[in-house]
């Protein structure tokens, strides 16, 4: 609540977090205006050019070409693309999800309470990745079904914690006191719990944010996620691998932002955490 | 005080149990009293016995799935609501009946001003919007004596004192001019001063909207101040009613004088408080006969057989014991 967020402060990590951040998503969505090159335009003559700061390197390809002389750089940035995409509105879909089913099931507990957190127990207990390479696998790989695949494993922690608090809300006196004054359960779910489980829900919603964008580049690293030749960072990782030793750029390019993004997104998150509910630092 | 007002509420043998577990738990078993227009009624009795519960009752509010009213009637203005839909229900709760309850502190939702929480009852019953909610709002907020409400209904629960709280979710109760309303211990938690502050606000918007108060405590100076009536009850059921200046005067079952003399009181020159001796009785499977045997000074082997009926032993005084012409 306001009062606390003089409690968070912006450290220079937080800082340099938020720029980089911002730098993605500015790239990402002006991607056509900002990239160099197209992100698919091959040149076999200007195949594994180094960064141009290493010998050979131009910064006509600022962080080198691929196998088939792409422009990283540009395939980078229509590559954030993807990434924040699926990460953004898996998180909404996994987050809308897990927020209706929390919310009913801790609002109306025995069976049906019983019955939804058992599914979500056994979502949990699947090995993620495992779970989602099938998933994709029977859907068929495309933007969307990677999109569902993650949310569907994603929603079930959602799930938990919104019905968490909503047990221990729905015990409140203001709880009763919306009865009393004539209030449907539509609403009371809607207009009184809805608002008190979204902070905790906030919280989760960006700490997963770097980790579902992981979980996107393994999967196409994989190739089970973005189908090819759209540019994904996981794909891109892996299309460099055995190259490692003679054009290291390849993958450690889309390594670096990788990690740039998720330690980005986590700082963020641990901020966020702290200046809605330093209660949940165990989350 | 007219106290020749109708009949507004008519509770009659209201039974409420709980199903659990380990067996049956009696907290309302047989309750029957009546509410006249702009009268009190005082609910009195140690905690747990169904005080609470009798409120919950007479708004279908009791706790699901474990509880459930087994029998009787709560008829409002000759409406039996226990024959009311869920959506009949809604209606008539904050409308006809409202509550008070003890707790200011957990009682508001902290997300919403309090502007808000007022408008939203006036909201659902009234169906108003814009500039006449707001409106409806303030004189709410007026009717309890916040002092410049357009300035305090934009203020959030957290940035109140407990009896300014209290004097909103009065706001709130009372937003719809209800016929019933129903204060569950609301001063319990508040400061005394305070405390009397409240309970003459009450008083003047009672007379003011003519509204009937269940009022529920433990407080015999507050019963003494606020009451035309008074039910005293012990383990779920009513063991005496009378006119407040006649139960005063003259309590009858033992329990009443117990409770009475376990109040301090300035005029009488008694050396010590008395306590009631032992516990009140698990309502989980009660035994037969009267629920006060264990700890009555005046018990008689017959009185653990069968329950004691209700007795007039004068105009509008009913007791429910067996020793009743003895004592």
């Amino acid at each position: 609540m306001k009062m606390k967020i003089s409690r968070a402060r912006l450290t220079p990590v937080v800082l340099a977090s938020a720029i980089i951040i911002t730098i993605i998503i500015v790239t990402a969505v002006f991607a056509d205006y900002i990239a160099p090159h197209s992100p698919y335009e091959t040149s076999l003559s200007q195949r594994l050019t180094p960064p141009f700061w290493q010998e050979g390197g131009s910064l006509a390809y600022p962080l080198g070409t691929d196998l088939v002389g792409r422009d990283i750089l540009s395939r980078l940035i229509y590559g954030a693309r993807a990434s924040i995409i699926v990460a953004v509105a898996t998180i909404l879909l996994a987050g809308t999800i897990g927020l209706v089913i929390g919310l009913i099931s801790g609002y109306s507990g025995g069976l049906v309470d019983a019955v939804l957190m058992r599914i979500a127990d056994a979502v949990l207990t699947f090995p993620l990745i495992l779970l989602a390479i099938l998933l994709v696998i029977v859907l068929g790989p495309s933007f969307i079904n990677v999109i569902i695949a993650i949310a569907f494993m994603l929603w079930a922690r959602y799930a938990r914690v919104v019905r968490g608090e909503v047990i221990s809300l729905k015990e409140r006196d203001f709880v009763t006191l919306a009865k009393i004054a004539g209030c449907s359960t539509t609403r009371i779910l809607s207009r009184h719990l809805f608002p008190n489980v979204q902070n905790p829900l906030m919280v989760l919603m960006t700490l997963q944010v770097g980790w579902v964008i992981v979980v996107e580049a393994t999967l196409s690293f994989l190739g089970a996620g973005v189908p090819p030749p759209a540019p994904a960072w996981g794909s891109m990782v892996a299309e460099g691998r055995n190259y490692l030793t003679q054009a290291w750029w390849v993958t450690g390019m889309p390594g670096l932002a990788i990690i740039l993004t998720v330690l980005s997104f986590n700082m963020i998150g641990d901020w966020i955490r702290d200046i809605l509910d330093p209660r949940l630092r165990q989350v | 005080m007219t106290k020749s007002g109708r009949e507004i509420l008519k509770v009659s043998n209201l039974k409420t149990y709980f199903f659990t577990r380990s067996g049956i738990v009696k907290a309302v078993d047989g309750v029957s009293f009546s509410l006249r227009e702009g009268e009190t009624v005082g609910l009195v009795g140690e905690s747990g016995c169904g005080k609470s519960m009798t409120a919950l009752s007479i708004l279908r509010l009791v706790p699901q799935p474990a509880g459930r009213i087994v029998e009787g009637k709560i008829l409002l203005d000759g409406e039996n609501l226990l024959e009311k839909s869920e959506r009949e229900m809604r209606k008539i709760r904050g409308k006809k009946i409202s509550m008070i309850l003890q707790d200011p502190m957990s009682s508001l939702n902290p997300v919403y001003t309090v502007g808000d929480q007022v408008g939203e009852t006036i909201r659902i019953h009234q169906k108003l919007k814009g500039a006449r909610l707001v409106t409806k709002i303030k004189e709410a907020l007026h009717l309890v004596r916040i002092p410049s409400p357009e300035v305090r209904m934009r203020d959030y629960p957290h940035q109140m004192s407990g009896g300014m709280r209290q004097r909103v979710i009065g706001a709130i109760a009372l937003s719809c001019q209800p016929r019933v309303l129903i204060a569950d211990e609301p001063t319990t938690s508040l400061d005394v001063t305070i405390q009397a502050q409240y309970l003459t606000l009450l008083k003047e918007v009672q007379q003011a909207m003519n509204v009937s108060i269940i009022f529920i405590t433990h407080d015999f100076s507050v019963v003494a101040r606020m009451c035309d009536v008074v039910l005293v009850m012990y383990a779920g059921k009513i063991v005496e009613s009378a006119r407040v200046r006649e139960l005063f005067n003259n309590p009858i079952h033992p329990y009443t004088i117990a409770l009475l003399r376990s109040v301090p009181r300035l005029e009488a020159k008694i050396e010590k408080l008395s306590a009631i001796n032992g516990q009140p009785p698990p309502l989980l499977n009660p035994p037969d006969g009267c629920r006060f045997v264990p700890r009555c000074p005046e018990s008689i082997t017959s009185c653990q057989h069968t329950d004691p009926p209700m007795v007039a032993v004068g105009q509008n005084h009913h007791v429910s014991c067996w020793r009743v012409k003895q004592l």
